[in-house]
């Protein structure tokens, strides 16, 4: 499988490659739901480096609601937003990200807005 | 080691006959040995084998198997005693190779040893690394059972679920059916052999061939000393291993795992309480530990009780034990008192291990009456009883945003997946993003794991489950768990689909229940083994010559069981109108925990 392939991949490139090989696997064996969560996660990769050059620190292959907390955490709300627009977050794990995350920096004013 | 012969079958025999092929094997190497272990086999054959015995063969030092070099030690024998798979031969040839490196002396021998058999996959692996000439024997330790207690025996095989249901590699099931009939030869042919679920037959079939190879006029001279043989193939019932078990053994196994017996404890509850028990070593002082099985009478009384009674039994124990000592001041005369002292020993051991199980009672007790716990067991019984098993469970969603532990999360979706015969695909894909977009993409190949074994699926048209829930009574409303009347004392409100169906073989008979078998996916095996006339006649005087003989059956569950099954069985043996007394062989024993662990691969990073 081209899934466990990519994780031995040293490159990025290579990673995204094998895994963008991988959800036309998972087409043709009709698994959607697998190919969805492969195209997100080759989606999620290029986001993630391009935070990783912007922030200067490791953010790839962290999960995305971790993603979402470090823009959460950096008050980058409006990144959020874009994200959670991006990747359908579904409002109760937003929820819950955002009142976790809020109280672990003490951002009393935003917890109180939900 | 007496404890394992006071069943009602002796297991002590398997027992001597490892120990037996341990002295044989060694003995064919003359000189000093240094064995250099598998890490996978220490465990195991520790139950047979304990390092004081292996030293008066001549063994001088042990050592964990890993590629590099090897120390250097003077001895005359090097050996590798391993199981038989591809990457311990790589790590093999790797030592062998830098051994050639440094020049090693023409008088060393190396020897391989596999347990239980030779592979021919793992030869050939030597051959093609060059080294297949440097050892100068190869041979095998036909070792498949290893007794934990009197009545349970394992075959200790860890990734076997994981082999036969996600990978399709059926090579197992030789080893399991050798080790079956090294059974038969010690205890006599199966007379009736039972089964259900995929590999049942196949494992049955196995037997029969190999049995028919070796020519029926080999059989084991000797009476049956079982009644019946039954193979339970563990995907007859995937949701008692991800259920949580309530028996004191299962606790302990749940929350601290017991592995070869024994279980370690965070050491500081200790210290205090049981000076007199086997002080922690200095090294690591912060574990202890605790050897768990019935050559502790307390334990033995504790180990299968549902939780919420051993509180009582240890009360009761130490009233007991007080009363015990106060006798001492109405023993008048001096034989009297030399009873008393006599009794002594004993006592002090009792009292010794009631300090012991209530500190362990107490780290548990900790654990179950936390919030976190009960909220998840109350989640666990609502889907069992099939309660809202149709939508997203919002409990299970919040579980995954507070990033609990994900063999929590798998065991609730297993359970529900299994509670609701298979989940709505857009459930089930609910599920699968919430946990990539949570613990990250890593975790897709687990989850194809458990798609691929059965334990995650989509629904079907019908809803089987729900009839064998009512069929079989699985679910109790009203379960005593201080005297239990029922096997769902094991779960609290839940009796093991498994051992339920065990239960009714024995009665009424399956012939009465073949609805429901059929909803239970794998073949059914009914069949009886021919054995020479003069035995089964043997068999049956026996029988007349002691009336209260009862029938013995061995339970063999493929695929792993958990000590809630087991403390099932032995429920059902001790009951005054059990038609059969039940001992319990498995490939390996599980639990939530350790069942989905195996079945997990997380991918690292190598970016």
């Amino acid at each position: 499988l081209s899934v466990k392939d990519s994780y031995r991949a040293q490159k990025l490139e290579n990673r995204s490659a094998m895994l963008t090989s991988a959800v036309k696997q998972y087409r043709q064996a009709k698994a959607e739901i697998a190919a969805c969560l492969t195209e997100d996660q080759v989606k999620l990769l290029k986001i993630q480096s391009g935070y990783e050059t912007k922030f200067g620190c490791p953010v790839i292959d962290v999960s995305l609601n971790d993603t979402l907390k470090l823009l959460m955490r950096r008050r980058d709300l409006k990144e959020t937003e874009e994200m959670v627009k991006k990747f359908k977050v579904p409002e109760r794990r937003l929820w819950w990200l955002k009142v976790t995350t809020f109280a672990e920096i003490g951002d009393w004013i935003e917890l109180e807005k939900l | 080691m007496a404890h394992l012969s006071a069943g009602k079958i002796n297991f002590s025999l398997l027992r001597e006959l490892a120990r037996k092929d341990i002295v044989s094997l060694l003995e064919k190497f003359s000189g000093t040995k240094a064995i250099f272990w598998d890490e996978q086999l220490t465990g195991p054959i520790g139950l047979v084998a304990e390092y004081s015995f292996l030293k008066e063969l001549d063994v001088v030092k042990m050592f964990q198997l890993k590629p590099g070099r090897l120390p250097s030690i003077s001895v005359k024998n090097t050996l590798f005693i391993t199981r038989p798979e591809v990457e311990l031969m790589d790590c093999i040839a790797d030592n062998l190779h830098n051994e050639e490196n440094q020049g090693y002396s023409a008088s060393k021998e190396y020897q391989l040893i596999f347990v239980s058999r030779r592979s021919a996959v793992c030869e050939q692996r030597l051959k093609d690394k060059g080294v297949y000439g440097t050892l100068t024997n190869i041979d095998e330790l036909p070792i498949d059972f290893f007794p934990l207690d009197n009545d349970v025996i394992s075959m200790e095989l860890d990734n076997i679920f994981k082999d036969l249901y996600v990978d399709c590699e059926t090579s197992p099931l030789h080893q399991i059916a050798h080790g079956l009939m090294s059974l038969q030869s010690l205890y006599g042919i199966f007379p009736n052999v039972v089964g259900k679920g995929r590999y049942a037959r196949n494992v049955f079939e196995l037997m029969t061939r190999m049995r028919r190879d070796i020519g029926v006029d080999c059989d084991p001279p000797m009476s049956p000393l079982f009644d019946t043989l039954m193979i339970i193939d563990r995907t007859v019932d995937l949701i008692t291993p991800v259920v949580t078990q309530l028996t004191y053994e299962g606790l302990i196994d749940e929350f601290y795992g017991i592995k070869h017996n024994t279980a370690k404890l965070p050491g500081e509850k200790f210290q205090a309480s049981s000076p007199g028990a086997q002080s922690p070593r200095a090294d690591d002082s912060s574990v202890k530990s605790v050897v768990l099985n019935s050559a502790e009478e307390l334990y033995a009384d504790l180990r299968d009780k549902n939780f919420s009674a051993v509180g009582t039994a240890l009360s009761r124990k130490a009233k007991a034990i007080s009363a015990q000592y106060e006798e001492r001041h109405e023993a008048k005369t001096v034989s009297e008192l030399k009873q008393f002292v006599a009794k002594l020993p004993q006592m002090q051991a009792t009292k010794q291990s009631l300090a012991l199980h209530t500190s362990v009672a107490e780290l548990i007790k900790e654990i179950t009456i936390s919030e976190d716990f009960q909220e998840a067991l109350q989640v666990e019984q609502d889907l069992l009883n099939g309660i809202d098993t149709d939508k997203v469970c919002p409990y299970i969603e919040d579980f995954i945003c507070k990033q609990e532990p994900l063999t929590k999360i798998l065991r609730l979706i297993c359970l529900q997946s299994a509670a609701n015969s298979g989940l709505k695909p857009r459930v089930l894909e609910h599920y699968k993003r919430e946990i990539i977009h949570a613990y990250g993409f890593q975790h897709m190949i687990t989850l194809h794991n458990l798609e691929a074994c059965g334990l995650l699926r989509l629904q079907q048209s019908n809803r089987p489950f729900t009839v064998i829930r009512r069929a079989l009574n699985l679910t109790v409303d009203d379960v005593n768990e201080i005297t239990p009347t029922d096997i769902s004392y094991v779960h609290s409100i839940y009796a093991p689909l498994s051992v339920r169906l065990i239960q009714w073989a024995a009665k009424p008979g399956w012939k009465q229940i073949s609805d429901v078998l059929n909803l239970i996916p794998g073949h059914l095996v009914q069949e009886t083994q021919p054995i020479s006339i003069d035995l089964r006649r043997n068999s049956k005087n026996n029988v007349h010559s002691s009336i209260e003989e009862t029938k013995v059956t061995l339970v063999f569950f493929l695929g792993g069981c958990t000590y809630a099954e087991i403390s099932a069985l032995r429920f059902l043996s001790k009951r005054e109108d059990a038609p059969t007394d039940y001992l319990i062989a498995t490939t390996n024993i599980i639990n939530g925990e350790s069942f989905l662990t195996s079945l997990s691969e997380t991918l690292t990073n190598s970016l």
